[in-house]
């Protein structure tokens, strides 16, 4: 099953989002944020949160199936309720036995509401449609440093291994004669700290590895590196930050409109 | 090419010295086979050579290692590394990137090379190692086999003038390890660099007239021939079969349409299979075929379907995982992930007091009695200072402290010598006899392992292909058509 763990992660799929660019998708990632920060109004929040499912159902971007959505959900609805019940300034609109709520407590649960769904909703698009590999050795070509840049790739190429080595070390345990029960708390705390601490020795041998590999080729020769991945900017891509400037262009103007108003 | 003089190392901490007054010269396009026992220092010399031990490791350090009649202490290490690569002996742990093409490409980019010619090196190194469909996978989706052949395609594509590989077969089955050969056999002819390579599997090497140095307590001594390991197999061979006619035929392992599962995912399906108490079993297969799943399934500690019975009568996968474990000795591959004290001796101890917390054991005295002597001068040592071959026998060792029934052992001879490998055996073949016990051992060295085993079972893509006596073996190997392995099997 493609979304076993329910987790939102990249996964391969042709579509016209997936093909961008990895720098364009990051542009538009930090303006759909800015927008949503800035934008104010049901209508705008609306239009907001429609264009993010609609790049969302564009990607193919399984909303039905992960479960980050369900929690995404929720904490949508906490946050609205936080503030529905909190924020007590303005007219009353609502009087109903023991719940009262006010005009800033309702327009704080929607924006509130609608500005974390389409940053989260936003980062978990990004997430599906980027290969972080391809994002990093793009943004090291435009000039992030490459130390930085492999310090996040190498960590990456850890993750795997992390989890390997968690198994590993349990199933040893386990072997031994090692029992992860509550009590005695402090046979418990020793069986933690035996584990952790293996794990900790057997991930700086890994790094170390890491490290004779990396130096025994030439790491760090020099200041620059070359790059034999092609960073391609195709004619989407340039219509693509082109569309994303305009769109950020009448979200400004719209702020000014609204502070007219 | 490297001229080596008067070098010796201690390890901070150490009380002997790990390389002993080495004195060795290589010339350009020479082929060398370092050999020796587990912990004679042969890694340590590897790193020395290319100027790692000098630059990152502490401990005292004297004389010279020089390539091209320059000091390597005085050069950076990203320099030294236009000379000379080293492929470590694990190829997961050096990767650090997530594509092959990015791995290829790491050190050429770092050299900054023009990226045309990168692709070109990196398409002809991965053609070197018969990997050009290997391209474009994720590193984490390789086989062991294939992780090899990009670790070397990785050495190639750097075109270095020396390349040492630690021992680059350790880690894999027959079939992948006849592939690595037939690799290094490419490089070889070519002769345009220097090959050492750290191995204890001489026989296929042999073939390509190799100089063969053998390191011994830090010394590099006079190799003699391999006779007398041939010898000492055949003798062993004619002996065990006689003495295991006598055997009790009550079951320990009964399974019934077995499914084991890893991450969900069904990984071994066993229709029906029994063995027998006092058995010494030989699980061959390729990586992957699934022979760790089954140990790990019969222990309970991974999910499966079915019916699983062992001798004391529990349905394991249905109940309390936990409660019969000391009756389970499992020891699995990767030893660097099993030690969790502080010293070796503690370590044999550690089982024992958690399944027999009223009983004690002296480590020395068992050490000695067992067969692993050579552990007793270490007992005050880390585990984690051991090298590859001596934590697997400290593995070894600390299982059978607490006289398991049923003995699982995975991969137990990786970075063992011959001499080393019929030792463990040896000692393995005694505590069945004596304890009555059932031994299981994947491997990759039938040659070695049958002439102890009873049975061989034979693991492929996730099922047993077959299931005989250890005399049918080849027969059943022919009718497969797995030729490696009958070639492995033959190659006294």
């Amino acid at each position: 099953m493609r979304f076993e763990n329910h987790r939102i992660q990249y996964q391969y799929e042709n579509s016209i989002i997936h093909n961008l660019n990895p720098i364009v998708k990051t542009a538009w990632v930090i303006i759909m944020s800015l927008s949503a920060f800035i934008l104010q109004g049901y209508l705008e929040e609306a239009f907001l949160l429609l264009f993010v499912l609609l790049i969302g159902f564009i990607s193919r971007f399984p909303f039905f199936i992960t479960g980050s959505i369900r929690t995404l959900f929720f904490t949508v609805l906490f946050l609205a309720m936080i503030q529905l019940m909190f924020s007590k300034q303005g007219e009353i609109i609502v009087d109903f036995y023991l719940i009262t709520i006010y005009r800033s407590g309702f327009e704080n649960a929607v924006y509130i509401g609608a500005r974390f769904a389409v940053i989260v909703l936003i980062s978990f698009i990004f997430i599906f449609t980027t290969d972080t590999n391809e994002l990093f050795y793009s943004l090291m070509k435009i000039g992030l440093p490459y130390r930085f840049g492999f310090a996040v790739i190498t960590s990456m190429r850890l993750i795997p291994v992390f989890g390997n080595k968690v198994d590993q070390i349990y199933y040893a345990q386990l072997s031994k004669g090692v029992k992860y029960r509550i009590f005695p708390i402090k046979k418990l705390l020793e069986a933690i700290i035996q584990f952790l601490r293996l794990l900790m020795i057997s991930i700086i041998r890994q790094v170390d590895a890491m490290v004779i590999s990396m130096e025994g080729r030439s790491f760090g020769l020099s200041a620059k590196r070359s790059f034999s991945r092609e960073v391609i900017f195709s004619f989407i891509d340039y219509f693509a930050i082109f569309v994303g400037l305009i769109f950020l262009l009448i979200v400004f103007i719209d702020k000014v409109l609204y502070f007219k108003n | 090419m490297i001229s080596v003089r008067n070098l010796s190392f201690r390890y901070e901490g150490r009380e002997y010295k790990t390389l002993d007054n080495i004195n060795l010269d290589i010339k350009l396009g020479e082929l060398i086979v370092l050999t020796g026992k587990s912990g004679c220092g042969k890694t340590t010399f590897a790193l020395a050579l290319t100027g790692f031990l000098s630059h990152l490791f502490a401990g005292e350090y004297s004389g010279t290692v020089s390539i091209k009649d320059k000091n390597i202490e005085k050069i950076p290490l990203v320099e030294i590394a236009e000379d000379i690569y080293l492929v470590q002996q694990n190829p997961q742990n050096q990767f650090v990137t997530l594509t092959v093409r990015d791995e290829i490409a790491f050190g050429l980019e770092n050299k900054e090379i023009d990226p045309q010619k990168i692709h070109v090196r990196v398409k002809k190194a991965l053609q070197a190692v018969y990997a050009e469909k290997l391209i474009d996978r994720n590193i984490d989706t390789l086989s062991g086999g294939e992780m090899q052949k990009i670790a070397i395609a990785t050495a190639i594509a750097l075109q270095p003038k020396i390349i040492i590989l630690d021992e680059p077969t350790s880690n894999l089955d027959i079939k992948s390890t006849k592939n690595i050969y037939m690799v290094l056999k490419k490089l070889i002819d070519k002769k345009e660099i220097s090959l050492i390579i750290i191995e204890h599997k001489l026989n296929e090497l042999i073939n390509f007239s190799p100089r063969i140095l053998k390191l011994s307590q830090g010394k590099i001594i006079p190799r003699k021939n391999n006779q007398n390991t041939s010898s000492q197999l055949r003798k062993t061979r004619e002996t065990t079969r006689k003495e295991n006619i006598q055997k009790l035929d009550q079951r320990v392992i009964q399974l019934k349409d077995v499914s084991i599962h890893r991450n969900g995912k069904e990984v071994l399906k066993v229709n029906s299979l029994e063995i027998n108490k006092g058995e010494l079993v030989s699980i061959l297969g390729n990586n992957g075929a699934g022979k760790s799943s089954f140990i790990l399934g019969l222990m309970g500690i991974l999910h499966s379907t079915g019916q699983i019975r062992i001798a004391f009568n529990n349905q394991i996968s249905n109940i309390n995982r936990q409660r019969h474990l000391e009756k389970f000795g499992l020891v699995l591959q990767n030893p660097d992930h099993q030690f969790f004290c502080e010293t070796v001796e503690d370590e044999i101890i550690f089982p024992h007091q958690n399944y027999f917390p009223s009983d004690t054991i002296d480590p020395e005295k068992y050490c000695n009695e067992s067969g692993f002597a050579d552990l007793s001068s270490e007992l005050k040592t880390h585990p984690i200072k051991l090298s590859y071959g001596q934590k697997k026998r400290l593995s070894i060792a600390a299982v059978l402290a607490y006289h398991p029934e049923l003995l699982l052992l995975d991969e137990i001879f990786i970075g063992q010598s011959n001499s080393d490998s019929i030792r463990i055996l040896s000692t393995l073949d005694d505590y069945r006899r004596k304890n009555n016990a059932t031994v299981l051992v994947i491997n990759h060295q039938p040659r070695i392992v049958h002439q102890y085993a009873d049975r061989a079972i034979f693991f492929d893509e996730g099922q047993i292909l077959f299931d005989v006596n250890i005399n049918k073996v080849e027969e059943k190997l022919l009718f497969f058509e797995k030729l490696e392995y009958l070639e492995q099997l033959h190659a006294i």
